[in-house]
């Protein structure tokens, strides 16, 4: 396994983690925020997710399925948990096979126009998205009492036996 | 630019991000430094110094390299400017070490553990992208937009890719 498809493996697990973790919250928790964040842990959540779902679909060059993740639409956290979970299996298969990072792809801004970036680009805000809307995650839950779970990449490689103690 | 590793994209990323953060902080008024938010590490400062250090320690980890002596600790505090010079060092260096070590190369850490190259990479991209955030809601949370440091923003800057929040 490549450097970059353990960074990806790690993505996956720790986004299921933090999904998992914020969805078993009660609704009152999931309304709580903190000032420097980007909103609630549902919005938060829920946009982690629905934007792994749109850079899935950039990378297969087709439009996210039926579905998917939508900040617009998506209110049911049980369907988020299931879409990160199918969202793991895409990306853990995708990481595995040859990656052409120099290979220039095409992504719908918000705006409606047409963007060009290297694939290599869109791996590189991909991982840095999921660990930037985690952090906040767990800024917030920190900021409101309660412990956040444990979703370091050292955390996911003692979990996985990668690191022994 | 081309990637010539799975990784370097990310990797640059991820050093690009730091030493633009620094370079925003080191314009602001000394005394946001000592500002922090409910939910993160503790002071600006300590945050940025946090994720400069701790990334000297990961690639110290992966070289048995210590850049930029004297190691940064907690409990000495290191002006702006150095954090700067050991960011770019370390930075410089990890783009070495995934262009040559193994990422199933098993390493030992502290305390009796033991930890591959591969989690030790994933964990320095998601200790930077966790800190960095923290520092940004630290600056949201007192009225200061942060700077950009996504990976869109890191492909714009490296005129690569078009792509924009």
């Amino acid at each position: 396994m490549s450097d970059l498809a353990i960074a990806i493996e790690y993505d996956n697990w720790a986004t299921e983690k933090v999904a998992g973790f914020c969805a078993a919250l009660s609704p009152d928790q999931r309304a709580l925020t903190t000032p420097g964040t980007m909103g609630t842990i549902t919005a938060t959540l829920i946009h982690l997710v629905a934007a792994k779902e749109r850079y899935a679909a950039s990378l297969r060059g087709t439009p996210p399925p039926d579905d998917a993740v939508r900040e617009t639409s998506t209110t049911d956290l049980g369907q988020v948990v299931a879409r990160a979970k199918a969202l793991s299996e895409w990306f853990g298969s995708y990481a595995k096979g040859p990656i052409d990072l120099d290979r220039v792809i095409e992504r719908r801004a918000a705006d409606g126009s047409t963007q060009r970036m290297p694939i290599g680009i869109l791996i590189a805000q991909f991982l840095h998205h999921g660990n930037e809307h985690r952090a906040q995650l767990g800024s917030i839950l920190g900021a409101n009492g309660i412990e956040p779970p444990h979703y370091s990449a050292f955390n996911w490689g003692h979990e996985l036996g990668k690191i022994s103690s | 630019m081309g990637a010539a590793h799975p990784l370097e994209h990310v990797l640059r990323h991820n050093t690009w991000a730091t030493m633009t953060l620094l370079e925003f902080c080191a314009s602001l008024d000394p005394a946001t430094l000592e500002m922090s938010a409910v939910g993160t590490y503790g002071t600006l400062h300590g945050t940025l110094q946090h994720v400069v250090g701790a990334e000297q320690w990961y690639v110290q980890l992966l070289t048995g390299q210590l850049l930029d002596r004297p190691r940064i600790r907690r409990t000495e505090r290191h002006p702006l400017t150095e954090l700067a010079t050991t960011a770019a060092l370390t930075g410089a260096r990890v783009l070495e070490v995934v262009a040559t070590d193994d990422a199933t190369r098993r390493i030992e850490m502290n305390e009796g553990r033991g930890s591959t190259v591969g989690v030790i990479l994933a964990q320095l991209v998601h200790h930077g992208n966790e800190h960095r955030t923290q520092a940004t809601t630290i600056l949201g949370a007192n009225g200061i937009e942060p700077p950009p440091l996504s990976g869109w923003g890191y492909g714009r800057a490296a005129g690569i890719s078009e792509a924009e929040e």
